[in-house]
């Protein structure tokens, strides 16, 4: 899975860690979404989504030639 | 030695070596009380050491587990169970096999091991069954 979250973060000023308290997580999981080292719960990507207020696919985009984290392990 | 923010609560790290400090002190007091005997004391430390956790929860300021918390103790657990398990066990037949051939007094440690291995298997497939019903399947 890409993920343009740390664009996002950067066009609304924000640190990692003021995005994991604005959404309740942890900065390190910030930090492994942004590095594709794990790939966030549909409820998770909802709030990021929301929380920026544009839609899973505008953050989130699916591409097969990316491993899971199944395969890529966590963190 | 831990400086309080305001309000009383504490960042991440302040957290995590009170923590620290509060299993090392724990773990200390649960010793010393079973070498000297004395039942009071590791009773108060089983009560005190849980609750001064607790209690040091409700003064954290940042969300310490979410989901990528979660996923990997679920993760490090079914591994650690998997090699626990292996591990035990076979260290156990070994023990077994060598009290049959001579070695009589590693009997009953090698199905001490065995019967850890079995309830472990058994605990482990009592929860799957409970969480498989829980989250449906």
């Amino acid at each position: 899975m890409k993920t343009k979250l740390k664009v996002y973060r950067a066009m609304h000023d924000l640190r990692q860690e003021d995005l994991a308290r604005e959404i309740g997580i942890t900065r390190q999981t910030i930090i492994a979404i942004e590095k594709g080292k794990y790939n966030p719960s549909l409820e998770l990507a909802f709030k990021i989504a929301r929380y920026f207020e544009v839609t899973i696919e505008d953050i989130f985009v699916y591409d097969q030639s990316f491993r899971s984290i199944e395969g890529k392990g966590v963190g | 030695m831990y400086v309080l923010h305001e309000g009383g609560v504490m960042d991440r790290k302040e957290v995590t070596w009170c923590r620290i400090i509060i299993v090392l002190v724990m773990g200390a007091l649960i010793g010393w009380s079973v070498s000297v005997g004395n039942i009071v004391l590791l009773v108060v430390a089983f009560i005190v050491g849980p609750l001064a956790l607790y209690l040091l929860r409700s003064r954290i300021e940042e969300v310490m587990e979410d989901e990528r918390i979660h996923l990997i103790h679920e993760k490090a657990s079914a591994r650690t169970m998997q090699v626990f398990v292996v591990i035990t066990a076979s260290l156990g037949a070994i023990l077994i096999a060598l009290s049959r051939s001579g070695y009589a007094d590693f009997s009953q440690s090698g199905f001490t091991l065995v019967y850890s291995a079995c309830a472990l298997l058994i605990l482990h497939l009592i929860f799957r069954g409970y969480y498989r019903r829980k989250y449906g399947g």
